[in-house]
C-alpha cells in the first residue's frame, strides 16, 4: 500500500489506541477512557506536582521556599506575557515570529520615553502598548492584506523591529532614574502574591473568557480550524486574523511595560531570548486543560512548569545553559506528544 | 465457515471477521466473497461498518476474529498495510491519491517503479510500459497526459491501472464516484467491465444505488456491523436495497411541492466567471427550490460556488428581495441571509479539529449575541444533532474528525439550514450520506423552502436533481442548456439535454 493510500485510511481512523484492551466490558471500558480523558487533561499539572516534589524534597530548604515561589512567579511574569502574546495567533492558524522583536522594541520605548524624555509613567505605558499595537496591525496586514505567509512576513517585520530597537538604545543599555511609583508596581507584592503574577493572572482570565465565551473566540478558533470553512460559513476571517495580530502586539507592549517595572531598564538583548520559551509554553500548553488545542491556562502552567524545572536544576548546580535544552526540548515533546495525543483522539468508534 | 479447500476463482475471502471497539462490536461475524473478474458492491449507512471492514482489510485496524485469503493465501491475523499491499490488496480512495502534476505514466510508475537505462530513468520505456498497462485494462488513455488535465472517470482509471501495475489481485474502491454525474459513472462502468478480463475482483462501495444496479455483479449490505445480505445484483431493485440497507421499507415521499407563489425573490442577473461561457441569468422564487446540474465542466457547480461566495464572480449581480447580494465577501453574504454548503467538504466545509459543536456553530456562537451561553449552546447542539440524524447524536463535545464522512456531511447541512437563510445555497449536499439520512435532509431542505426560502440546489445526480427540485437548469458547456419543470422533468431527460451538444445562438 502507498503511503497516500495509507495516510488516506488513517486520516480518518477510528480505532481506541492500540494494546486498549478490546475484550474488555462496556463498563471498563468507559471507566478506562475517563482515566484516560484525566489523565491527558491533568498531565501537565501532574508533571508540575512532581518537578516541585522531586526538588523539594531534594532540597527542601532552597527550592521550596515562599522566596522561591515569588521569585519565580515574578520573573516569569515577563515570559507568560508572551507566550499568551504567541498563543493569539496560534490559535488563529498563524505564527507570530516576531513577538519577540515586539518586546524588544516596547521595552526600550518604554524606556526611552520615561528616561530619557521624562514622560509620565502613565503615558509612557499607554503609548508602549500602542506601539505594540501597531507593531501587530502591521504584521496583520503583512499577513491579510499582502497575503504573505505570516512565517515569512513575522520573520522579516521581526528583524526590522531588532533594527528599530537598536536605533532607539543605540545598542546601549538604557538606565537612569525612574519614578519608584513605577517600580513599584513591578516589584511589590499583594499579599504576598508579587504584582508581575497578579497581572498574568488577571490577563489570562481576560484571555480565557475572550476565547471561550465570546463570539470573537469562536471565530478566532473557527478561523484556526479551517480558514476556508470559517470564511464561507460567514466568518470575517480576516478581521479576526487582524485581530489575532493586534492582540499579540497589545501583550508584547504590557509585557515590555512589565519588564522596565522590573528591570528599571531597557537592554538591548532583552527580547528574541522570549521567542522561544513562549513557543514552548504556548504548545506544552496545548498538551493539557483542553487537550489538541492551544488555551490559556495550559499555557501558563506549562510556562511555570518549565520555570520550576529550570529553577530547581540550576539550584542543583546544572549550568546556566540548561535552560535551552529544557525549553527546546520542551517545544519538540509537547509537538509530539500533540501529534499522538490528535491521533488518539481522533481515533475513537465511529458507529 | 467450513470449507477448507478455496475455489481457484476466489479472489478475495473473508471468513466470520471481527472487530470490537472499546465494548462495540462494530463487525460481527462478516463473510464476505468476492470472485476473479466480479465487481462486487458493499453497501450500509453510514457507521454500518464499511469503512471499518475496509481499513481491517487495509491493515489499518487488527481484527480480533476471522480470516482473509486473496487468491487463496490467508492473510497473517492483525495484519499490517504493508502485508495488504504484498498480498495484493490494494484500495483506491474518493482523492485517488494520484499526483495531478504528473503524467499519467509517472503516475503509474510511481507504483511499481520507473523503468531505467544507464541508472537513468528511461522515460520513453515508462510511458510504453503504462501505455500497454492501459491497453490490457482497456483504457485509452494517454500515457503521457497530465493527470491534472484528464475527467474524472479517466483518473479513476489510472488510480486502478496503477494498483492493477503494482500486482493488485483486489482492489477496494471506496466511493471513487461520489461526485461523478451519471453519465460518466457509465463510462467507469465500461472501463471496470473491460479490466475484468485481468481476473482482478473489486470491491465497491457507493452509497448511490443506480450505480450499484449498473456497474455491480453481486452486492453485500451491511447493517450494524453484520452482513445483512449477499445477493445477486439481478435479484434486487431500488427498493428493495434501501430496505436492506435501512432495515425497513422507507417510504420514498413524493416530495410535497407546494405551487409557488411566481414573485421572483432571488433574482440572478449576468453572472460571469470560471467556468461559465455566457452570461447566466434566472429567477428563484420564494419557496422554490431550483436545481442546477450537468456534466462536470458543464459549469453547474460553478453558479452554486459563485452564488455561495465560494468563487468570484467576473461580471454579474444577484439581488435577494430586490437587495444587491455581495457576491464577493463571504461574510457579508451570511449576513445578508445566506448559507452555503460547500461541495469539497473537507476542503471548505468542516474544521476537522474542533468540536461538533464548534462546528454546528461556526461563524456564531448559539443564538447570536457576543457571549456564549454554554449549556443553552450545548442543548441546541443536541437538537441539532436529533434533528439531523448525525450519529452519535449525544455528544457534541466530540472532535468533528471522528465522525464518518455522512455524518460530518450532516453537521455542515445542519449548520447552514440552522440558521434559517432566506437563500440556501446547496453544492451537492448528500455526498456520501447514507440512504435513510438522504431521505431525511431532502425533507429538511424542503421545508426550509417551506419557510420561504429561497434554494439553488446543485448536484451532479441527475435522479437527485430531478426528484428535489421544482425546475432544473441543465448546463451545458458554462451555458444554460436547457429550464425543466412540472412534467418534462424527469432523471432520463436531464442526462439527455446534459450531454445535448449545444448549439451556439446565432
Amino acid at each position: 500500500m502507498s503511503a497516500t493510500e495509507r495516510r488516506a485510511l488513517e486520516r480518518d481512523s477510528d480505532s481506541p489506541p492500540r494494546g486498549a484492551s478490546t475484550l474488555a466490558g462496556a463498563g471498563e471500558g468507559a471507566t478506562r477512557a475517563v482515566a484516560q480523558r484525566f489523565l491527558a487533561r491533568y498531565a501537565l499539572v501532574v508533571a508540575f506536582a512532581a518537578v516541585v516534589a522531586g526538588f523539594s524534597l531534594a532540597d527542601p530548604g532552597v527550592f521550596l521556599t515562599v522566596r522561591n515561589a515569588q521569585t519565580i512567579g515574578a520573573t516569569q511574569a515577563v515570559t507568560a506575557i508572551m507566550a499568551l502574546a504567541a498563543l493569539l495567533p496560534l490559535v488563529a492558524g498563524q505564527f507570530d515570529l516576531s513577538i519577540g522583536s515586539q518586546l524588544a522594541v516596547t521595552q526600550a520605548v518604554c524606556a526611552v520615553l520615561i528616561i530619557q524624555h521624562h514622560v509620565p509613567a502613565g503615558p509612557a505605558a499607554l503609548v508602549t502598548v500602542l506601539v505594540g499595537a501597531v507593531y501587530g496591525l502591521i504584521n496583520g496586514l503583512l499577513v491579510v492584506r499582502v497575503r504573505i505567509n505570516a512565517f515569512i512576513a513575522t520573520l522579516g517585520s521581526g528583524t526590522i523591529g531588532l533594527g528599530v530597537m537598536q536605533w532607539l538604545t543605540q545598542g546601549q543599555e538604557v538606565f537612569g532614574p525612574v519614578p519608584s511609583s513605577f517600580l513599584r508596581l513591578g516589584r511589590n507584592d499583594l499579599a504576598g502574591v508579587p504584582l508581575p503574577f497578579v497581572y498574568v493572572l488577571v490577563i489570562a482570565v481576560v484571555l480565557w473568557v475572550g476565547l471561550e465565551y465570546t463570539r470573537s473566540g469562536r471565530t478566532a478558533f473557527a478561523t484556526g480550524g479551517n480558514a476556508r470553512a470559517a470564511l464561507l460559513a460567514g466568518v470575517n476571517v480576516e478581521r479576526t486574523t487582524l485581530g489575532a495580530f493586534v492582540g499579540a502586539g497589545c501583550l508584547s507592549g504590557v509585557a515590555g511595560v512589565l519588564s522596565v517595572m522590573i528591570l528599571g531598564a531597557a537592554h538591548p538583548d532583552v527580547g528574541t531570548g522570549f521567542l522561544l520559551p513562549a513557543f514552548a509554553g504556548a504548545f506544552l500548553g496545548a498538551t493539557s486543560i483542553r487537550p489538541g488545542r492551544f488555551n490559556v491556562w495550559g499555557t501558563v502552567i506549562a510556562i511555570y512548569f518549565l520555570a520550576a524545572g529550570i529553577t530547581g536544576l540550576q539550584q542543583q548546580g546544572a549550568a546556566f545553559y540548561v535552560q535551552q535544552y529544557f525549553d527546546g526540548g520542551a517545544l519538540l515533546f509537547a509537538v509530539a506528544l500533540s501529534q499522538a495525543a490528535a491521533t488518539r483522539r481522533r481515533r475513537r468508534v465511529e458507529a | 465457515m467450513g470449507r477448507t479447500l478455496s475455489d481457484p476463482n476466489t479472489a478475495l475471502s473473508i471468513t466470520s471477521l471481527t472487530k470490537e471497539f472499546v465494548g462495540q462490536r462494530a463487525l460481527d461475524d462478516v463473510s464476505l466473497e468476492v470472485s476473479r473478474g466480479e465487481v462486487h458492491a458493499l453497501l450500509g449507512e453510514n457507521g454500518a461498518g464499511k469503512s471499518t471492514l475496509i481499513k481491517v482489510l487495509a491493515g489499518v485496524h487488527q481484527a480480533e476474529h476471522g480470516k482473509i485469503e486473496v487468491n487463496g493465501r490467508a492473510l497473517p491475523p492483525r495484519h499490517r498495510p504493508a502485508d495488504a499491499a504484498a498480498f495484493g490488496l490494494h484500495f483506491v480512495h474518493q482523492d485517488l491519491g494520484l499526483v495531478e502534476t504528473l503524467s499519467v505514466a509517472e503516475n503509474i510508475a510511481l507504483g511499481r517503479g520507473y523503468a531505467h537505462r544507464f541508472g537513468a530513468i528511461d522515460f520513453r520505456a515508462t510511458e510504453r510500459r503504462a501505455g500497454e498497462l492501459l491497453d490490457a485494462m482497456g483504457s485509452d488513455v494517454a500515457p503521457a497526459a497530465l493527470v491534472g488535465e484528464l475527467s474524472r472517470p479517466e483518473k479513476v482509471m489510472v488510480a486502478i491501472v496503477r494498483a492493477f501495475a503494482a500486482d493488485a489481485r483486489v482492489i477496494v474502491l471506496d466511493e471513487v464516484t461520489a461526485s461523478l454525474p451519471a453519465p460518466e459513472v457509465k463510462r467507469l462502468s465500461h472501463l471496470l467491465m473491460s479490466s475484468r478480463r485481468a481476473g482482478i475482483g473489486f470491491i465497491f462501495v457507493t452509497h448511490r444505488l443506480a450505480e450499484v444496479l449498473d456497474i455491480a455483479d453481486r452486492v453485500t449490505v451491511l447493517r450494524d456491523g453484520r452482513n445483512v445480505a449477499t445477493l445477486p445484483v439481478a435479484d434486487v431493485d431500488h427498493d428493495r436495497l434501501v430496505e436492506l440497507i435501512v432495515g425497513r421499507a422507507v417510504e420514498q415521499l413524493e416530495p410535497e411541492r407546494e405551487r409557488v407563489d411566481g414573485a421572483a425573490a432571488l433574482r440572478v442577473d449576468g453572472l460571469l466567471g470560471r467556468g461559465l461561457s455566457e452570461p447566466i441569468s434566472f429567477d428563484v422564487a420564494r419557496a422554490e427550490v431550483v436545481g442546477v446540474t450537468g456534466l462536470i465542466g458543464s459549469g453547474a457547480r460553478e453558479v452554486a460556488r459563485m452564488l455561495g461566495g465560494a468563487e468570484r464572480p467576473r461580471a454579474g449581480q444577484a439581488r435577494l428581495e430586490g437587495e444587491l447580494l455581495p457576491l464577493a465577501h463571504p461574510a457579508r453574504l451570511a449576513r445578508a441571509g445566506c448559507a452555503y454548503v460547500p461541495g469539497d467538504r473537507v476542503a471548505e466545509g468542516i474544521a476537522p479539529d474542533l468540536t461538533v459543536r464548534e462546528n454546528l456553530f461556526l461563524a456564531a456562537v448559539a443564538g447570536g449575541g457576543r457571549w456564549r451561553r454554554p449549556r443553552a449552546e450545548r442543548r441546541e447542539a443536541r437538537r441539532l444533532l436529533e434533528q439531523y440524524r448525525v450519529r452519535p447524536d449525544d455528544q457534541p463535545e466530540r472532535l468533528l474528525a471522528s465522525l464518518s464522512g455522512g455524518n460530518q456531511q450532516k453537521v455542515v447541512v445542519a449548520r447552514a439550514l440552522a440558521r434559517c437563510p432566506r437563500l440556501l445555497v446547496l453544492d451537492d449536499p448528500t455526498v456520501g450520506v447514507d440512504v435513510g439520512a438522504r431521505v431525511e435532509l431532502h425533507r429538511l431542505i424542503r421545508r426550509a423552502a417551506g419557510t420561504g426560502a429561497c434554494v439553488v440546489y446543485a448536484s451532479s445526480d441527475f435522479h437527485e436533481v430531478a426528484e428535489q427540485c421544482d425546475r432544473v437548469l441543465v448546463m451545458n458547456g458554462g451555458a444554460i442548456g436547457c429550464v425543466l419543470s412540472g412534467a418534462e422533468l424527469s432523471a432520463e431527460r436531464v442526462a439527455t439535454e446534459s450531454y445535448r451538444i449545444r448549439r451556439r445562438a446565432a
